[in-house]
């Protein structure tokens, strides 16, 4: 018999849900309000950064202020002998990166369905003054329920991050980046509906819009044009190609107003749309929602922090399948397939680094395939 | 698939994607290279349906690492000995005297 290990006296291991070169995510029982939470966690040899435990402790800070159903909520926050830990939803279902993975382009009514749940829980962050700035399939949980969460608020943030993209060393991420986020300049909540248009382009067509892993490859502006969507997803119709088109304009001005106007574009056209909610007409349009700039680092200072923003976006990828099932255990575990339907390969990356992840988190979800 | 198995090779995978991230593309092709090896080897215990898939993502993955060894720096070359013979006795097809080579 195993001794169980508790964090912070009151979360109890059950077992693994991921993990990564940064961060681990495990399943845990919350003794004291006996319901299952996530649990991420700094890696052991990273918990001695301070700068690395700030950041990853700071912007749960944020998200913890939401309390929206299609919000990852954020419970908890502390240290257990030294390692930094979250304590977030736990949500039984699959990112949408693996729903892509798994089902490949989606019916345009069920790709708006989820379009209008992203900008509703975008639409509660942007009132909240929040911005996302990385809205990306890997972010978004879809329960068994079909309800669809934003999760990772805001770890993955930082101008510092952005200009690690620029260098190409955060690859992963170039793909759904506003062409203003990713040429450094002042972020605003249009960001966020520019990511949604991107994600909503990748469920429609099966690929992303961009070519390329990183900024460097995707070149300028033209880099930033994405492949002809009504030639990819031909059964769309031409209203969500549109707004999807809107939603990537290159400049921010160009977007839907905000994300509950473009939920009020695709709302016609979801499958659901007599019971989705729609979110209230904002008093401020997605420009005017600035997310908070960060001082440019001295030369002394951007090694480390380009280091620890490497760390933190890592740790975000790792832990962004967070709250996702990912071994047996009665319910439906997300990315398997039953009976004799073919399974899909690990889904291609847009890098090395997350092809490996792909891979990793295949084995992880087929780990309790019986044969 | 046997838990034991497929989360060993999670791990593999787990540290090929750190590898790939902090720019080792040769130790990540490396760990790419035996994780193949391992799969291909004990593949029999993969259960047949996933058996295709697994293997095709695992050669996939390491066929898409390029790892550019660092160049080796040659050692400067002794000077040659003098010349017993002089100029004169070149003979190979190298850029004649007449022409303009700075």
């Amino acid at each position: 018999m195993s001794a169980t290990t508790r964090i912070a006296g009151r979360y109890e291991i059950v077992r693994p849900l991921g993990h990564g070169a940064m961060a681990t995510v495990d399943l845990a029982q919350d003794v004291e309000l006996d319901r299952p939470i996530a649990l991420k966690r700094l890696a052991e040899n990273l918990a001695r950064d301070d700068e690395l435990r700030r950041r990853f402790l700071r912007e749960p800070r944020l998200a913890a202020r939401l309390s929206h159903p299609n919000v990852v909520r954020v419970f908890d926050v502390g240290e257990d002998d030294g390692r930094p830990f979250i304590a977030m939803e736990y949500v039984d279902g699959e990112t949408l990166a693996d729903l892509v993975a798994r089902r490949g382009r989606l019916p345009a009514a069920e790709a708006a369905t989820l379009g209008v749940q992203m900008c509703a829980g975008l639409a509660a962050a942007h009132a909240a003054g929040l911005v996302h700035r990385d809205v990306k399939p890997q972010n978004l949980l879809l329960g068994t329920d079909g309800v669809l969460k934003l999760g990772d608020f805001g770890i993955a943030v930082g101008h510092e991050g952005t200009k690690l993209t620029l260098a190409g060393t955060v690859l992963g991420t170039a793909g759904y980046l506003a062409p203003e986020q990713a040429r450094g300049e002042q972020v605003t909540a249009a960001a966020d509906v520019y990511g949604v248009g991107a994600v909503l382009y990748e469920l429609l067509a099966g690929e992303t819009s961009r070519r390329g892993a990183s900024l460097a490859e995707h070149g300028g502006e033209n880099g930033f044009r994405p492949p002809d969507l009504a030639a990819r997803a031909p059964d769309a119709p031409p209203e969500l190609i549109a707004a999807i088109a809107s939603c990537l304009a290159l400049r921010p001005e160009d977007r839907p107003p905000s994300a509950a106007a473009l939920a009020r574009l695709l709302a016609p056209m979801a499958s659901e749309a007599d019971t989705l909610s729609l979110p209230a007409d904002p008093a401020r349009r997605a420009t005017e929602i600035l997310a908070p700039r960060v001082a440019p680092p001295s030369r002394r200072r951007t090694r480390r922090r380009l280091a620890a923003a490497v760390a933190l976006v890592a740790a975000a990828a790792a832990g962004l399948a967070v709250a996702i099932v990912l071994t047996s255990g009665g319910g439906r575990s997300p990315g398997r397939t039953s009976g004799s339907r073919t399974v899909a390969p690990p889904a291609v990356g847009s890098n090395v680094a997350d092809q490996a992840r792909n891979l990793e988190n295949w084995l992880r979800i087929h780990a309790q395939t019986s044969p | 698939m046997p838990p034991a198995l497929a989360r060993g090779w999670a791990a593999q995978a787990a540290a090929i994607e750190a590898a790939a991230a902090g720019g080792n593309d040769c130790s990540a092709l490396r760990l790419a290279n035996a994780l193949r090896t391992q799969v291909v080897a004990t593949e029999q215990k993969v259960p047949l349906r996933l058996r295709s898939p697994l293997v095709t993502g695992v050669n996939a993955l390491a066929a898409r690492i390029t790892c550019t060894p660092p160049t080796v720096k040659k050692p400067p070359k002794p000077p040659k000995p003098p010349d017993k013979h002089g100029k004169h006795d070149h003979h190979g097809h190298g850029p004649g005297g007449d022409g303009n080579d700075q």
